[in-house]
């Protein structure tokens, strides 16, 4: 399942096209997250403030993001491009990869109702695909 | 059995009370098959589906998606007995129809994804979770008779 050339150039067009709203992207999607799936706020109990768009989740949303846009840069190769991201989280941060497929699933939820007429079936495989290429090379070091 | 809050009833009734089944089960099965192509595996009559373009388009899909919608909305009629409501629905998915209960969740993620551009801001984290936890409880009920 790896991208071709036509995922590659649909993913950059989308990415074009929401890039601005990058933030509300990566606050949104991590709200929704902590939400509906109410474990992944094992790995915050260190933030004061878990609720949709609090000032910690505003913050974070804005990193995860800078790293997806780090991801689309790389896109023609994402395991050597996100090898420092993928060590951060292997040894430091230790996050057990089936969330990555939690934190993709809401990014796309958000696509979804911050761009409808955008994120077309075409656009939408060609994002998940991509998600899932940059979930597998975050867990790349993981052993 | 399971449990639900008031905001999670009312938010599913609110939901299905103003969705057009037919628009949204025909944009979901296609998205379905769009997305994770593997899918048509268990449409091999439905002619034409080469393509994106093909698979919004074909008329099978259309009526399928249709088919499917009004399947959920006995859950919706039903919420307090899901499981009982769909012992013949699973049992035909299982034995008769062959579906791979992994389906139903990718079904079900592109149905949420449907009804997200849809509400837009109005599907809110919280009505998120109502929704996705409707559908756990349904694709639950829909793989329980599988042995």
């Amino acid at each position: 399942m790896s991208l071709s050339a036509k995922d590659k150039a649909a993913v950059k067009d989308l990415w074009a096209k929401l890039s601005g709203r990058a933030d509300d992207i990566g606050q949104d999607a991590l709200s929704r997250m902590l939400v509906v799936y109410p474990q992944t706020k094992t790995y915050f109990s260190h933030w004061k403030d878990l609720s949709p768009g609090s000032a910690p989740v505003r913050k974070h949303g804005k990193t995860v993001m800078s790293g997806v846009a780090e991801a689309v840069s790389k896109i023609d190769d994402l395991t050597s491009g996100l090898l420092n991201l993928s060590e951060l989280h292997a040894f430091q941060l230790r996050i057990d990869p089936a969330n990555f497929k939690i934190l993709s699933h809401n990014i796309l939820v958000v696509l979804a109702t911050m761009f409808p007429t955008d994120f077309t079936p075409e656009a939408h495989v060609a994002m998940d695909k991509f998600l899932c290429a940059l979930s597998l090379a975050l867990s790349e070091k993981y052993r | 059995m399971v449990e639900w809050t008031e905001f999670e009833r009312t938010t599913i009734q609110d939901i299905f009370s103003k969705m057009n089944y037919d628009v949204v089960g025909q944009q979901s099965l296609a998205r379905c098959l769009v997305v994770y192509p593997w899918t048509q595996r268990y449409f091999g009559n439905f002619g034409n589906l080469y393509n994106a373009a093909a698979i919004m388009g074909n008329p099978m899909v259309a009526a399928h998606g249709r088919v499917v919608l009004h399947g959920l909305d006995k859950a919706v009629k039903n919420m307090d007995n899901i499981k009982a409501a769909y012992a013949e629905l699973s049992v035909l998915h299982s034995e008769k129809l062959h579906v791979d209960p992994d389906n139903f969740r990718l079904l079900g993620d592109c149905l949420t994804v449907v009804v997200a551009a849809q509400l837009g801001a109005a599907f809110t984290p919280e009505v998120q979770a109502a929704f996705q936890k409707f559908l756990a409880v349904v694709i639950s009920s829909l793989q329980r008779q599988y042995h």
